[in-house]
């Protein structure tokens, strides 16, 4: 199996959407291929950082700020 | 609005809120107000637009709830109105300053959204420097593939939940996500080597 073709399984791979069938291919292809092997770690790599981003919080006062629009809305519509 | 023995769900709320149970579709607000500020955040990289994303969102929720198909599940509804309204306002702001879009990167295939940035230079000392990095990668990305990112790794999607938020095939879902993230790696992996032996240093 080409390391090409290898590639798109390799990226399911680490989103864990790939059959069983599939996972058996891409550990055996890796075992052999030091190429594929350097690219699955800095792709894992990759999606730690993007996954790192951090989540933020809106600000305090969105929730009465909505709340406050829609009831604008409301009293518009009558 | 929560019961001793089970959460009411996301779909129950939609019932009450139709009915014009403000409560309900508090409820609603308090659920999801930080999935889709952080949906929006990531996809423009400003506070400020973020903010305004999200009211719009529930805004809209608020007015279609009548439409919201009742053997529908709500979550796929509220990511798909958010991210049409993302994806809308960055194809409006990239008419805005086409001129300044020039491709950057080895490969001149990472655009770069100038308008993006502009709109918060402040948020640059909010995050560590990594994740500003991080940050700006994903910004400089064309907003289909963007989407997919954001979709998958900060809102933690499967590819089959959002090929239904997009309304795209799972193999369209695949495709964007593996070249998005080719280009991520390419361009952190620079900034950012792994530890086993990748030559380069970070050049910055």
């Amino acid at each position: 199996m080409k390391c090409e073709e290898v590639y798109q399984w390799l990226q399911a791979y680490l989103d864990t959407e790939v059959t069983a069938e599939e996972e058996r291919m891409v550990e055996k292809h890796i075992r052999g291929c030091v190429h594929c092997r350097r690219r699955l770690v800095e792709l894992s790599q990759t999606i730690n950082q993007i996954q790192k981003a951090g989540q933020l919080t809106p600000r305090q006062d969105f929730t009465k700020r909505l709340m406050e629009r829609l009831e604008q809305e409301k009293r518009e519509r009558g | 609005m929560r019961s001793g023995r089970r959460q009411v769900t996301d779909e129950e709320l939609v019932r009450a809120g139709r009915r014009g149970e403000t409560e309900a579709f508090a409820e609603i607000v308090l659920r999801y107000k930080d999935r889709i500020y952080n949906l929006a955040y990531r996809m423009f990289g400003s506070r400020e637009e973020a903010e305004d994303i999200a009211q719009e969102t529930f805004l809209h929720i608020f007015r279609s709830l009548e439409s919201f198909r009742v053997e529908e599940r709500f979550s796929p509804w509220i990511y798909r109105i958010a991210t049409n309204l993302c994806l809308d306002r960055l194809r409006k702001m990239k008419h805005t300053v086409a001129s300044l879009d020039a491709p950057v990167g080895p490969d001149g295939d990472i655009p770069q959204q100038v308008a993006d940035w502009s709109h918060a230079p402040e948020k640059i000392y909010e995050l560590s420097e990594m994740r500003a990095d991080t940050q700006e990668a994903i910004n400089g990305l064309p907003p289909k593939y963007k989407v997919v990112v954001v979709l998958r790794h900060l809102q933690d999607l499967s590819y089959d939940e959002i090929a239904r938020v997009l309304g795209i095939p799972q193999g369209t879902v695949k495709t964007r996500l593996f070249r998005a993230r080719e280009i991520l790696r390419r361009k952190l992996g620079k900034l950012y080597p792994v530890a086993t032996g990748v030559e380069g240093s970070a050049a910055r």
